[in-house]
Formats: C-alpha cells, sequence, structure tokens
C-alpha cells in the first residue's frame, strides 16, 4: 500500500529546516543537562555482583559456544544414528574385545538377531578395524 | 547502552544523536507545538537516562525511549489542558538568510502544522516517523508496538489526508525534506 507512495515532503516541521545546526545545538543542550547524572553514574562504585553480572552477560554466551564447539568436536558422530560398537571376528577370536565390550552389541537392540551381529561383525572394512595391528 | 549506563558521555551521546529528531516528531506528534516537543524530547533524554537500569534488553531501546518521549508528551498535554486544534506557533528558527525567505518557510511550515493538526495523533506519528524521520515499517510497528498492517494504514490515510488538505498544487518542504 504505502510502499508505493512517495513520502510527503514533511521538511519544514523538521526544526532543522532552514536551521543546519538546530540538532547540534539540541544535543549540547541534552548532554550539558545529563552531565551530572553521568557523572553519578561513573562515581557509582562497583559492586560485586555488579562486576559479576556485567561479566556473566559477555561470560553465559561465551561459554554456552564453547561448550557447542567442544561437544562436536569430542562427539564428532552425534549425528550418525548407530553408536553400537562394531568388532572384527579377530578381535573376538583374540579376546581383545571382552564381554564388557560386547554387551552394548547385544543389548542395542532387543530385536536384535544373532545373524544381524553377524553382519555388523562382517561389514566392519578391514582397514578401518580397531586393534588391528599391521 | 551498556556504557551510558556506567556514566560514558561519548556512549550516551550516540544515543542522543541517533535518536534526538525521532523523540521531537513524536513529541511533536502528540502536542502539535514546536516549543513543546522540544522540551518533552529534551526532558524524555534525562528520565532514560536516569532509568537506564529499566530497560532490560538494549535492542528495545527504541521502543522503550518512545514511550517515555509520548508519556511525557502526553503528561505535558494533561498538564496544560491544551485543546485540540489550538493555533501552534512555530517561529521561525534564528539564523536564516533574508526576512523574504523566513517568511516563506513560516508559511510553508504554518500550512504543514494546520494540516497535521487534522490527523489523529498516531498518524501524526506514524507519518512523521516513516516520511520525515525515514524510520521503516517495521521499525515503527517494533517500536510503537503495533502491527506492521495497522503501521501501513495510518501512514496511508495520513498521507492521503495531507495531499487533500495540501492541494495538489502546493509542494511544502520541496528543499531540506530528508528521505
Amino acid at each position: 500500500m504505502s510502499d508505493i507512495e512517495p513520502r510527503l515532503p514533511l521538511g519544514p516541521l523538521d526544526p532543522a529546516f532552514g536551521d543546519p545546526r538546530y540538532w547540534e545545538r539540541f544535543h549540547d543542550r541534552v548532554m550539558k543537562a545529563a552531565g551530572a547524572e553521568l557523572a553519578r553514574r561513573r562515581a557509582l562504585p562497583l559492586t560485586v555482583s555488579g562486576v559479576l553480572l556485567s561479566w556473566s552477560r559477555l561470560l553465559v554466551p561465551g561459554a554456552a559456544a564453547a561448550a557447542v564447539v567442544a561437544g562436536l568436536f569430542l562427539n564428532p558422530r552425534v549425528d550418525q544414528e548407530d553408536f553400537t560398537p562394531l568388532f572384527a571376528v579377530e578381535d573376538i577370536l583374540r579376546q581383545e574385545a571382552t564381554m564388557a565390550d560386547l554387551a552394548p552389541v547385544f543389548l542395542a537392540s532387543e530385536t536384535a538377531t544373532d545373524d544381524m551381529f553377524a553382519i555388523s561383525v562382517e561389514w566392519f572394512p578391514a582397514a578401518e578395524r580397531p586393534g588391528v595391528r599391521p | 547502552m551498556r556504557r551510558a549506563l556506567a556514566g560514558e558521555a561519548p556512549a550516551f551521546s550516540e544515543l542522543v544523536t541517533r535518536y534526538q529528531r525521532a523523540a521531537y516528531l513524536v513529541a511533536y506528534g502528540v502536542t502539535r507545538r514546536h516549543e513543546d516537543a522540544e522540551d518533552v524530547a529534551q526532558e524524555a533524554f534525562l528520565v532514560a537516562l536516569e532509568r537506564l537500569e529499566e530497560c532490560r534488553d538494549p535492542h528495545r531501546f527504541a521502543g522503550w525511549f518512545t514511550t517515555i518521549v509520548k508519556n511525557r508528551a502526553r503528561n505535558l498535554l494533561r498538564r496544560e489542558h491544551l485543546r485540540e486544534g489550538e493555533p501552534i506557533p512555530f517561529h521561525a528558527p534564528s539564523g536564516m538568510p533574508g526576512p523574504e525567505r523566513d517568511a516563506e518557510r513560516a508559511e510553508l511550515r504554518g500550512r504543514l502544522s494546520e494540516a497535521m493538526a487534522e490527523l489523529s495523533p498516531l498518524q501524526r506519528e506514524v507519518v512523521l516517523l516513516h516520511d520525515l524521520e525515514g524510520w521503516k515499517h517495521r521499525e515503527i510497528a517494533e517500536r510503537l508496538e503495533m502491527p506492521s498492517g495497522t503501521v501501513r494504514s495510518h501512514l496511508h490515510f495520513a498521507r492521503r489526508r495531507l495531499r487533500d488538505l495540501l492541494g495538489s498544487t502546493q509542494e511544502p518542504g520541496s528543499e531540506g525534506s530528508k528521505p
């Protein structure tokens, strides 16, 4: 509606119309009148709670951002669905994977069958097998 | 705003520079008197500085400050029992070159002021902030806490009314009007 209408030339209602330094004088008057209050604020003693509050305004968002970044670094596979640890057959045979390690594999899904576990183990690429020594 | 809170004059100076014209225009929208609008705008800055702690969100300073200006202007009207339609003294500022030009500007200003008197306070506020101060619809809506569509509607009807009142032959303020 109003986007296509031209602005009305209301310049004469601006006190600076024909008096370009009007706002400069206005600004100076306000600053002069505010001088006492500004000085009072500068003289206010720093309280412990005030300092903590001012710090917290900066620290809280910073700490939250740092936590997010740290979380991404520490848990790079956070967006992957399968958290089930994979084991190569050799690991199991050599008993390098203990029962405690294997327990989550069996408990990962109530519907998981032995076949699915075997597929999971066999599918694991040789080059990426954990604990496989060259 | 936080630095102004700590009494840093340059920070407060920046706030004054940024909002002085808007403060005047909002006050003028209510009082329709140059002198009153000037006083209200100046006082509003001092009140805002004293109460700066009450503005929790620095991003909402403009809206918070605008409310202070409007309330001060309304209080002034109540105190002085000003009536709608009262003549508006708008003196030509000193320092303008030439008495003829002074007279011309005063006439332009007078005609615009009279036309403005025919608008509602809200229409005056919206059209002044948009067409003179250059605030966008969205900014006015946020700062006056009203839907953007309402701002557009007030602006549309205010402009139409002003054009009707001023007539198509007049080009008020062909100089000095800022986008």
